[in-house]
């Protein structure tokens, strides 16, 4: 799943179309900040981001945005579900606020 | 944190989605269930700090089932008494180390996973009446002056 030629570029343009502009700081490596219309667009795309659940399998059970995958963050260093293309858009949630 | 664990990992395009479920769940989007019933689950009664401290001195029945992180058991201490430690993540694999025949007062951080917990412990046939979360979690308990331990 390769993003960066053509694909990434695109959804942000799309996104920016969305949100007026207002789009998630680009810096390489930097962690990004992606908000709630931004990830369900990115989502409903052909090639959608690499989505983590961070907490438990209990409660992955329960609840998660669908097409995620659970790796909770103790077990991220030793987890082999990450996607071994490290250009690969990789976006983390948890619970949130509340 | 996970996002920060990835960039140190090498993964160059890394995104934090901050509102997570619940700002998910507030724009009304689309969320997943293995078992929608199983998430909504009647819950047994929370237990209060003040009630929790008595039982403690009192009842041996009692065990409480710290499922923090490591991070906040260094951060907030632990309540002292009776203790199995057992982070929420690993429970699914290790919830057999649980006795079923004692009290089991669930605790977390602000009572926010607990629930979750004791619905997992509900599905694998542990007794309503002998499980119960601390109300508030270790918060509410530091808040209303009762004792910790360092961890």
């Amino acid at each position: 799943m390769r993003h960066r030629g053509f694909f990434l570029p695109t959804v942000l343009v799309g996104l920016a179309l969305i949100t007026g502009g207002n789009l998630p700081c680009l810096a390489a490596d930097d962690i990004q900040i992606i908000t709630t219309p931004e990830l369900k667009t990115w989502l409903e795309a052909d090639q959608k981001p690499f989505l983590v659940y961070t907490l438990s399998q209990v409660e992955f059970y329960e609840e998660r945005i669908p097409g995620s995958v659970c790796i909770p963050t103790e077990q991220m260093q030793t987890s082999r579900e990450l996607p071994p293309n490290m250009d690969t858009p990789v976006v983390f949630y948890c619970l949130g606020p509340g | 944190m996970a996002a920060g664990q990835a960039v140190a990992m090498g993964y160059h395009n890394t995104y934090w989605y901050k509102e997570g479920l619940a700002g998910w769940k507030k724009s009304h989007n689309l969320l997943e269930s293995l078992n929608f019933n199983y998430a909504h689950r009647k819950l047994p009664e929370p237990i209060e700090p003040q009630t929790l401290l008595k039982e403690l001195g009192s009842n041996p029945r009692y065990i409480l089932v710290d499922i923090r992180d490591t991070q906040s058991r260094q951060k907030d201490g632990l309540i002292a008494g009776p203790t199995e430690v057992l982070p929420l993540y690993r429970l699914h694999t290790d919830y057999e180390q649980l006795p079923d025949d004692k009290i089991l007062v669930i605790y977390d951080i602000r009572a926010k996973q607990a629930p979750a917990a004791i619905r997992f412990l509900l599905e694998k046939k542990y007794y309503f009446t002998h499980l119960t979360y601390l109300k508030g979690g270790i918060s509410a308990w530091k808040t209303e002056g009762l004792p910790v331990k360092a961890f």
